[in-house]
């Protein structure tokens, strides 16, 4: 439950990431080139636009250039002619020229100026005026620009609410200078012309003077606190001498960014700016901009719309068959997956229910297996546990007849009363009933290793009884083989241990019943020792010795150090493999030093406390 | 000790010896029969309880496992008879299991012998039994 639970959650995400990926790659591969052209597109169409917006400012610039060129013009002209006829008849003045100043539409005052720099006449519209009132202009510009045979132009002052100029033109006949005309003219006409002039909702156009200064401006500014407007960049491109500006994009002086450009008015010193705001200008171009855009978008949508349907045609049969994978997987191995088409899908689908039906085979198979196992297992400790009844049965049923004639014998033979023929039958009798018992005994005991039905069960033990019990019983056999038996039992070591006692007794018992085996001279001794949380059994013998070749060798199944010695020393060479055994299940060991001809010493170890040992693990 | 003196050390004892396997029985009697005691014996613990009735023997040797009455029933029902509480009985064990020989003190048996019985070492065997029993080592010949 819980591994298929991990799974359905992994397996989704999977696909969503392959579904993902899929997009993604559609995505780029229709985009890329998408947005390539569309910046091109854009970027091209952005600088044409620009452009053209550049040349519409100067090609209006250069427009109303032309219409103040030609408003100048046309003044310089009439003032000429006016002069021209006032030098001539200057006798008869007053007879005509105030009604000239009067019925012109610029002319506002004409001041008639002689060679000399006196004044000689001064016209308004309300006549001539008086004699006492002519200066002496011959320190002003208005004088000596002229008598060098420019044209003058003063700055523009305000009068009346309207700017007006003076302008004063020699008057020259066949290269002979007559005197200088003078006209205070007002700008209304240009300055309406300029003012009028609308570039877009905000644009507007202004006129500068050869520094800077103002002389016409849409909203009124006296030029006497009006800035310089030399700073800007278009006008400075003039004053630094170019007839017609570059179009710049710049702060004006009220601080608002602005599109501009300027000329230089034809024969006038007079500079026309025009400029509209830079966002006006440009929002076209931004609008074009914009709508590119917008068409990018929608057709990025478009796109992933279409990416999205088509990575889902490749994931969405996979998805289906995942599923019915996942139906299998979860065990309903006789499900199928539908196979559509004949793409490569199907041929997955295909192969997934072939799995799936051999899957549904080799399971069948390992269930029948396995059940027959079962039965098998079950038959097999069936066996077992009639093998060690029977076991135990026998190792009854066989001791207790045998025991039964050992019994006998030893009391015949304890009677002095027999022939000495029968004596010997009878010890022989005796002798073989003895390794019979031998035998049965370490075959039961081995088979009780073998099943692990030797239980090791620690318990307090006094030590010094036990080994006293295994003395008495085996004090016999030394006696009988005059071999000296002694025990000695080291004052360290504690009255209790906690040891199996069945285990520890046959370990001893096996080991002294061995070393009076193979010893036939001399003695066997049983030593005792503590060492740390260890007690050390030592059993020693003046026996013939194991080589150090098979030192190791005797503690395997039977195998005595000679292979003859069997038949002479009864047993089947179990007792060694059996006391190793009963060691390492008591969490010590045994070992053997051994020198051929000297004797033998197994060494067992053991802990003082298995008890503590077993209950700690 | 001499081999005549060992004939008769149990000389005037009355042991009975139950044990429901005759052979067993048997080398049991001919053994103690051997070192001079007067031998009873039953086949099992209802015999043995009903001989002890009768003879009051000195000494009861009982084998533990025996069909109908066992060694520990017979044990209890000994005590149960104030004539009979006072005789020593001694255990009778095939083989050392676990807990059999703390089990068999703590019941009430006086000590206890290992089957099966080996004639050799039988009268040592014997002798260190009857350690455990004061009041009748003080009955052996030559004490």
């Amino acid at each position: 439950m819980d591994r298929s639970g991990r799974y359905s959650l992994s397996l989704p995400g999977r696909f969503n990431s392959l579904n993902q990926r899929l997009i993604v790659w559609f995505l780029l591969t229709a985009l890329a080139p998408l947005a390539l052209s569309s910046w091109l597109n854009s970027r091209s169409t952005y600088q044409l636009m620009e452009r053209e917006l550049h040349d519409c400012q100067q090609e209006i610039a250069r427009l109303v250039g032309q219409q103040m060129h030609e408003f100048v013009e046309n003044v310089t002209l009439n003032l000429h002619q006016v002069g021209y006829i006032a030098f001539q008849a200057s006798q008869t003045l007053d007879s005509w020229l105030p009604d000239f100043v009067a019925s012109g539409q610029f002319f506002r005052l004409l001041r008639i100026i002689g060679v000399d720099g006196q004044e000689v006449a001064r016209v308004s519209a309300a006549g001539l005026a008086d004699t006492r009132y002519l200066q002496d202009v011959s320190a002003e510009e208005i004088y000596f620009r002229p008598l060098r045979g420019e044209t003058y132009f003063s700055t523009v002052r305000m009068n009346d609410g309207q700017p007006r100029i003076d302008i004063a033109v020699p008057i020259t006949e066949n290269s002979t200078l007559l005197g200088i005309i003078a006209a205070q003219i007002t700008l209304e006409r240009p300055w309406q012309v300029v003012t009028a002039i609308q570039l877009g909702a905000n644009g507007q156009a202004y006129l500068l003077d050869r520094r800077g200064n103002l002389i016409t401006y849409r909203g009124l500014i006296p030029t006497t606190i009006a800035p310089s407007f030399a700073p800007l960049p278009p006008v400075r491109e003039i004053i630094a001498g170019a007839a017609e500006s570059q179009v710049y994009i710049y702060d004006d002086h009220l601080g608002n960014e602005v599109l501009g450009s300027a000329v230089l008015v034809a024969n006038t010193d007079w500079i026309l700016v025009i400029e509209r705001p830079a966002a006006e200008a440009y929002d076209a171009l931004w609008q074009a901009r914009n709508n590119e855009l917008l068409v990018a978008l929608l057709m990025l949508g478009l796109v992933l719309v279409l990416a999205w349907l088509l990575a889902r045609q490749i994931t969405h049969p996979l998805e289906t068959r995942r599923a019915a994978a996942r139906r299998i997987e979860s065990g309903d191995l006789a499900s199928s997956i539908p196979v559509r088409g004949a793409d490569e899908i199907a041929d997955v689908a295909q192969a997934f229910n072939a799995m799936a039906l051999r899957l549904d085979m080799r399971i069948r198979e390992i269930n029948e297996k396995n059940a027959a196992l079962r039965l098998a297992t079950i038959r097999t400790e069936e066996a077992m546990r009639l093998k060690d009844e029977f076991l135990a049965v026998m190792s009854h049923e066989l001791r207790t007849p045998l025991n039964a004639i050992l019994g006998y014998t030893g009391i015949m033979l304890m009677e002095t009363a027999l022939p000495e023929k029968e004596q010997q039958m009878i010890e022989r009798i005796e002798a073989n009933g003895e390794r019979l018992l031998a035998l049965i005994t370490e075959m039961l005991d081995l088979s009780r290793i073998e099943a692990q039905r030797w239980h090791i069960v620690p318990a307090p033990l006094l030590l010094r009884a036990v080994i006293g019990r295994l003395y008495n019983e085996l004090a016999a056999l030394a006696q009988e083989k005059k071999l000296d038996f002694t025990v000695s039992i080291a004052e360290d070591v504690p009255q209790t241990v906690y040891l199996d006692e069945d285990a520890l007794t046959k370990i001893l018992g096996n080991l002294l019943i061995n070393a009076f085996k193979f010893t036939d001279f001399g003695a066997v001794q049983l030593e005792v020792q503590a060492q740390q949380q260890q007690v050390l059994f030592f059993v020693r013998d003046t026996g013939r010795g194991i080589p150090i070749h098979l030192q190791e060798v005797i503690f395997e199944r039977f195998r005595q150090a000679d292979s003859s010695s069997t038949r002479a020393h009864g047993g089947l060479g179990l007792g060694l493999s059996i006391v190793r055994h009963l060691c390492s299940a008591m969490r010590g060991s045994v070992r053997v030093e051994s020198v051929v001809g000297q004797g033998s010493t197994f060494v067992v170890t053991l802990p003082l406390n298995l008890l503590a040992l077993v209950e700690t693990v | 000790m001499t081999s005549e003196s060992q004939e008769t050390v149990f000389s005037g004892w009355s042991v009975l010896v139950i044990d429901d396997e005759p052979d067993s029985l048997r080398i049991a009697e001919l053994l103690l029969k051997r070192y001079g005691a007067q031998v009873l014996t039953a086949l099992n613990g209802h015999e043995g309880l009903l001989a002890a009735q009768i003879h009051l023997p000195q000494l009861i040797i009982a084998d533990l496992s025996m069909p109908g009455m066992d060694g520990w029933q017979m044990l209890a029902a000994l005590q149960q008879d104030t004539r009979l509480r006072t005789i020593p009985v001694v255990a009778l064990t095939a083989h050392a299991m676990h807990g059999d020989r703390e089990r068999t003190l703590a019941a009430g048996f006086r000590s206890y012998l290992t089957k099966p019985l080996k004639p050799r070492t039988f009268l040592q065997d014997f002798l260190l039994v009857l350690q455990d029993i004061p009041e009748l080592s003080t009955l052996l010949k030559g004490n």
